[in-house]
């Protein structure tokens, strides 16, 4: 299974469809993960046992892929790189969850919101020769990140 | 206090998985970026529920839970994060990291959509605001700022 664009040209439009794609997966997962909770209020198995059978879904597409990516490309600095990118997901999820018990979602959910803009600030900091980093992405990001804390705030 | 700077590493957590991704889909395809980080944030959030579950909790689950589990997992994994992991690949963090941002909008709509929430004033001023951060982040004409 190949996520791939068939010409240069189309990649970036291919990328923002994607991250959309993306962004409405996220969406709506989370309003049934809010219905679950209400039914089963144990957010952090919850978030456990969907990773279970998210992982072993991705399994039966890509499990072939990544055999053979490993015997072709030999990643190993590569491959602690992705180790690091799920603990890092893992203390997301699971952070936003214990500070849920420690502070009401208005002031949770604002603050977790901001990861675009971290994400921006650790790839300048560490990794700011593998991309450019425009002044319209830093404003589009802040703009997004403000439009995103004014909705959590007043819907939650 | 305590919860503001666990909401705080929670964003840290949030932001530095894609930079981390990016790096290893140098060598790596997204699907098995994705795979890897699924396995791993799978072991390390079973360990953590391990400690805040209490063992009566696991006989509380029954299909209806399971049925949704499933869904959420199609969502959040297959669509959410490989989708999330192959556009960073396509456009990099910086670009796709903001868009993927607006998760909440699209829980919204959802919310509006299938569980009868109302449209607010805050909703649709947040509304706009995000459209004009995505629009400033997918047009064309770019001045980079770094090299």
């Amino acid at each position: 299974m190949q996520l791939t664009p068939k010409t240069n040209q189309n990649k970036k439009t291919f990328g923002y469809v994607l991250a959309f794609s993306s962004a409405i997966g996220y969406g709506t997962g989370t309003v049934l993960t809010k219905h679950l909770i209400n039914i089963f209020p144990n957010p952090i198995l919850v978030s456990g046992l969907s990773l279970l059978i998210g992982t072993l879904i991705i399994s039966i597409f890509y499990i072939k892929n990544s055999i053979q990516d490993f015997i072709k490309n030999k990643p190993r600095k590569e491959l602690l790189y992705g180790i690091l990118a799920g603990l890092s997901s893992a203390l997301g999820v699971n952070s936003l969850f214990i500070g849920l018990k420690f502070a009401p979602v208005s002031v949770v959910s604002p603050v977790a919101n901001t990861y675009p803009l971290v994400a921006i600030i650790v790839m300048k900091i560490f990794f700011g020769k593998l991309e450019k980093i425009t002044l319209e992405t830093i404003l589009g990001s802040i703009l997004i990140v403000s439009g995103i804390t004014m909705i959590t705030i007043y819907t939650s | 206090m305590s919860g503001i700077i666990i909401s705080l590493i929670a964003s840290i957590g949030f932001g530095s998985s894609s930079v981390f991704a990016k790096i290893s889909m140098l060598k790596m395809k997204s699907g098995t970026t994705t795979l890897i980080s699924l396995i791993t944030s799978t072991i390390a959030t079973l360990i953590v529920s391990m400690i805040f579950t209490q063992q009566n909790e696991y006989k509380k689950i029954n299909i209806e839970i399971w049925i949704l589990l499933f869904w959420i997992a199609i969502l959040t994994y297959f669509f959410g994060r490989l989708l999330n992991y192959t556009s960073v690949q396509h456009i990099g963090v910086e670009k796709a990291t903001p868009l993927i941002g607006t998760t909440p909008l699209f829980a919204s709509i959802t919310a509006i959509l299938f569980m009868d929430e109302k449209i607010t004033m805050p909703l649709m001023v947040g509304t706009i605001l995000i459209i004009i951060g995505i629009i400033l982040i997918t047009r064309k004409k770019t001045n980079a700022i770094n090299s």
